[in-house]
């Protein structure tokens, strides 16, 4: 029973870093049809931002969180602005340009703040353990956990209960028809672009508490934020969380029970669910 | 949707065109002249890690080469030495296109690195066809001894732990371990040597388990460790046992460990954000900063001067392979080709910030070994030997 | 520009002639005698470049010519190549004649095999689904011990393949002109193919795939079988990296190697025969001399390229040359009026 409810708060807690992760990419799919391959390098500057300002300077976590979103936001603003913006009606070049900002942005990293990789750091006050039940378990990780419900409770809210997600909703499933209302379509794409570059930010710093900051984040993340929308569907909140936990736990059971084909696991269920549902589990674009 | 006309559209297509020309004209301005007279440079090439899954060493590693060759103001027996580093990327087939690069193009008779063993595999036959002289920096595979152009420091990854088996057994007194290391050849050799040494002794190994490389979440790992006198670790990869060992400190299972490697992962970056958390573990060592001789008290503050941080495994091992080479050069009078340089690379004895080495007959190192332990001392947290046995040859060779 | 139509064009003055082909003779005489003057560093590199200009011309096959963006063509490279290093590493059956066509049928094969799931979907999924499968048969080859050498992920340490000719050995020359023969052959299979009414047909899918349907094509059988033909044409070019670099990595499967004949096909021009080439041209070199210019800095040189390239040089460089080459014909050439 220990061994069960263990893994289950493992793959749940990583699942919610997962969501935290993929959420915004997701977003970014469904209504720009935009793979954005640089989302895992925007999440990398997030977290070594997080890391200047509470480690380096050693200042408030939740500063460091609302920093590293923003400067993530910007990037990924530039990104938009000044490129992904000309490349419209272009969905291939898209993914390359993407991809172009991937190497930049990982190398300039490594410039800027040294090869070095980051280790994992977490406020004052969330270090430690705390118990539950006759386990204890560390508070890190129900801190991300918390974070992610937090998170998709305001994307949903955002997505469901707001003239501004009504208008993505919109711009996912019909975009002329959407425009033809008059509604500023590319003014909604660039705000929703910030967004998801913002999420990816502080994505970044909390998942530092667990995964600390290093180059390698920009490709590792984006895998992991791949799998959760192909598995999840893209263009949704609820699609991207039922693929981040779902993820995170067959991830932590399979680890546990098969050490040595861990990543194996995670993508051969990835195809199977692709088999059956190949635009994902709750895939919304038409 | 708007946007400017940035070049008409001819411009463009001459742009291009010029670009395309550019790119092959660089190529050829790459062809090199004639073929060097002999009171020309030595050449040293290095395939480091500058991008890729280690890059963090390739920047340590190059600044521990210059720091030796700048000690040897760039020349030896009379010759002017020219260094080239190239990027082998953490990628075999990269390094294999470097090392090419290197003989064919620079003449080059001697490669320090590639650094990981995969690459090591990868150009080992090329390196021997044309009688390069390879040096593994971070320990090497056993394999590569018997091919006898590989200079393997500190020793090979097996013989690397050996001795802290014996120290689990006799001086901490465990009977029983559990084993956790990254999943890959290296990974086995490292923890093997040790848990085969411990279980020569007499120790019982009732749980070995293996983590895939790439693991962000070592928490079902944990989940799934058995009791036992002690855990035994050796994870491989960019701050993966700094996550390992921080996860296992969070899992609460509470039994000692020995950290396998724990001078390259422990080193004073890592102490100095990590504080209480790691005090007192032990673990195996092959350089310390702290190790107390005339030495390497220079070695650090030279190296210190350099980049501005206290050296670590990766500077130490490549200053003293290098000093290794420019010693081996200097009684070979600065012939720098593979037959007459192997011998006297074998014949190089001296004393380094790491110890005392000398080569077996393979070209295996042998050099000290050291149990170390993290303790706090006048406020700073340091590794510090706690013990050293002497080398230790690879009983598989 | 079909057959008939070559044998027509023949007829015309030898002028014309030559300006049309010119490119293609000039192309074909630098394949053929540059590499012989080349340092012999360069040779292995343009060597490379040949290899992945077939591997680029594979994808451009299901990218170009169908408008199927794949993000797992790796696969197929990988699945070639590890099928014929298996061949000689478990087996010591090293004989090229043996190990090149059966290189070339597991990758068919597990074209034919991902098809069906891939080709369920269009679009951005797509482009997921190849990745999750070429992530798949990654993830196999780094775990299953079977597919490596003891000692490494991957396998190296392999021979160059047999030739069947006693006491034949390959030299860095007589190994390029064997893939440069190859690489003629399956230029002018691909050539066939794109201008056969099977690649007009592909065309038009790539267009617009509703009303080829309703003009009665099975445009998914169409969509199958050109993808199988180009798995086994990037298995071939899987095969030949395996003799080149005398190793396979589980890399070679991965999306870091996927995304290679996507950036040269974009590149260089989608939808042309030449693009693909230049494509591959460029990216190689590109990446080989700015590692060599700045080992710590390169990224950031090839990602600014990417990005301008995107930015700047729309429809690739090949679209480009062929109009400058046109203009300069235009000129040159006489004009029936």
């Amino acid at each position: 029973m220990d061994f069960f409810v263990l893994n289950l708060l493992n793959g749940i807690s990583f699942g919610m870093l997962l969501f935290l992760i993929a959420s915004g990419m997701s977003i970014v799919m469904g209504l720009m049809g935009i793979v954005n391959l640089a989302h895992g390098a925007l999440y990398m500057v997030g977290a070594y931002v997080g890391w200047t300002i509470a480690v380096h300077y050693g200042l408030n976590f939740g500063l460091a969180i609302f920093l590293g979103g923003l400067s993530a936001g910007l990037v990924g603003l530039m990104m938009e602005r000044a490129f992904l913006r000309r490349l419209y009606k272009q969905p291939n070049e898209q993914v390359l340009l993407t991809f172009g900002f991937v190497y930049i942005l990982t190398n300039l990293c490594i410039w800027i703040w040294g090869g070095g990789p980051r280790l994992a750091f977490t406020a004052p006050g969330l270090s430690g353990l705390i118990q539950l039940g006759g386990m204890s378990y560390p508070i890190t990780r129900i801190a991300i956990a918390i974070s992610g419900v937090v998170v998709a409770i305001v994307l949903w809210w955002l997505q469901d209960k707001t003239r501004f997600g009504a208008m993505i909703r919109a711009g996912m499933d019909h975009k002329e028809m959407t425009m033809g209302l008059g509604i500023n379509l590319e003014r909604v794409f660039m705000f929703t672009f910030f967004l998801a570059a913002f999420i990816a930010g502080i994505a970044g710093v909390i998942g530092a508490q667990l995964l600390g900051a290093y180059s390698g984040l920009s490709i590792d993340t984006l895998l992991f934020a791949l799998i959760v929308v192909i598995v999840g569907g893209m263009g949704s909140v609820q699609g991207a969380l039922l693929g981040a936990i779902l993820i995170g736990i067959i991830d932590a059971f399979g680890r546990a029970m098969f050490p040595e084909f861990s990543m194996f696991t995670m993508y051969l269920v990835m195809i199977i669910i692709l088999m059956a549902r190949p635009k994902g589990l709750l895939g919304r674009r038409a | 949707m708007k946007g400017r006309k940035f070049l008409s559209s001819v411009g463009k297509h001459w742009l291009v065109l010029i670009l395309i020309l550019g790119t092959l004209l660089l190529m050829t301005s790459c062809v090199p002249g004639a073929p060097a007279p002999p009171a020309e440079p030595i050449k040293i090439g290095a395939i480091l890690d500058f991008t890729g899954f280690v890059s963090d060493w390739g920047p340590k590693c190059k600044a521990g080469m210059e720091l030796a060759l700048e000690e040897a103001n760039y020349e030896v027996a009379g010759r002017p030495i020219e260094f080239i580093a190239e990027d082998g990327a953490s990628d075999p087939t990269t390094s294999l296109e470097k090392l090419k690069k290197l003989v064919e193009r620079d003449n080059v008779h001697i490669s320090l690195g590639p650094l990981l063993g995969d690459c090591h595999l990868a150009v080992a036959d090329y390196a021997v066809e044309n009688k390069v002289l390879m040096a593994a920096l971070y320990n090497g595979m056993t394999e590569l001894a018997p091919k006898h152009n590989w200079v393997i420091f500190p020793t090979t990854c097996y013989a690397q732990t050996i001795p802290m088996g014996w120290y689990a057994y006799d001086v901490l007194g465990y009977r029983t371990m559990v084993t956790v290391g990254s999943d890959f050849t290296a990974g086995w050799d490292y923890v093997n040597g040790a848990a085969d040494a411990f279980k020569e002794r007499g120790g019982t190994v009732i749980q070995q388990i293996w983590t895939d490389m790439a693991t962000a979440d070592y928490a079902p790992y944990l989940a799934t460790v058995q009791k036992a006198d002690c855990v035994m670790h050796m994870i491989a990869g960019i701050m993966q046992a700094e996550r390992f060992e921080l996860q296992y400190l969070d899992s609460g299972i509470g039994m000692p460990t020995i950290h396998l490697t724990q001078d390259g992962h422990h080193t004073p970056p890592v102490l100095v954000d990590y504080g209480d958390k790691v005090l007192g573990i032990i673990g195996e060592s092959s350089y310390l900063p702290t190790l107390d001789t005339p030495v390497n008290n220079a070695f650090a503050a030279a190296m210190e001067a350099k980049t501005g941080m206290k050296p670590g495994g990766e500077e130490v091992n490549s200053y003293v392979v290098t000093k290794v080479i420019l010693a081996a050069l200097e009684a070979t009078g600065g012939d720098d080709s593979f037959d007459k340089l192997w011998p006297a690379v074998l014949a190089v004895k001296m004393e380094t910030p790491q110890g005392p080495v000398s080569f077996d007959q393979n070209g295996v190192a042998l050099t000290d070994m050291y149990v170390s332990q993290v303790q706090k001392i006048n406020g700073e947290y340091v590794l510090v030997p706690i013990k050293i046995y002497p080398p230790v040859t690879d009983p598989r060779l | 520009m079909g057959i008939a139509r070559l044998k027509e064009t023949i007829k015309q003055p030898w002028r014309e002639q030559l300006i049309r082909f010119a490119p293609y003779i000039v192309g074909g005489v630098i394949l053929i005698l540059l590499p012989a003057v080349l340092p012999l560093y360069l040779r292995s590199i343009w060597t490379k470049f040949v290899i992945f200009a077939i591997f680029a011309m594979s994808y451009d096959l299901i990218y170009g010519y169908t408008g199927l963006l794949s993000l797992g063509h790796a696969a197929y490279f990988g699945a070639g190549g590890y099928a014929a290093a298996v061949l000689m590493f478990h087996y010591g059956i090293d004989l090229l004649w043996i190990g090149v066509p059966f290189g070339i049928l597991i990758a068919a094969l597990t074209a034919a095999a991902f098809g069906p799931i891939a080709l369920r979907v269009s679009g951005m999924y797509f482009l997921l689904i190849t990745f999750a499968l070429g992530q798949l048969l990654y993830s196999i080859a780094w775990n299953v011990k079977w597919l490596s050498k003891p000692g490494m992920q991957g396998i190296a340490g392999l021979s160059r393949p047999e030739l069947g000719i006693p006491g034949f050995s390959w030299s860095t020359i007589s190994f390029y002109y064997f893939v440069l023969v190859i690489f003629l052959i399956c230029f002018f299979l691909i050539y066939r193919i794109t201008n056969s009414p099977f690649g007009y047909a592909l065309r038009g899918i790539r267009e617009a795939e509703p009303r080829m349907r309703s003009l009665g094509y099975n445009t998914w059988l169409h969509k199958y079988i050109v993808y199988i033909i180009s798995g086994a044409f990037a298995g071939l070019a899987g095969i030949l990296f395996v003799y080149y670099n005398n190793m396979i990595v589980p890399a070679h499967l991965a999306v870091g190697t996927s995304f290679l004949p996507m950036v040269m096909v974009i590149i260089g021009g989608s939808g042309t025969l030449l693009g693909p080439v230049i494509g591959s041209l460029v990216v190689i070199f590109v990446e080989y001399f700015a590692s060599l210019f700045t080992p710590e800095r390169w990224p950031l040189i090839l990602g600014a390229i990417f990005v301008i390239a995107i930015m700047y040089a729309r429809g690739g460089i090949s679209i480009h040359l062929s109009r400058l080459w046109k203009r300069i014909s235009y000129r040159y050439g006489s004009i029936k009026s």
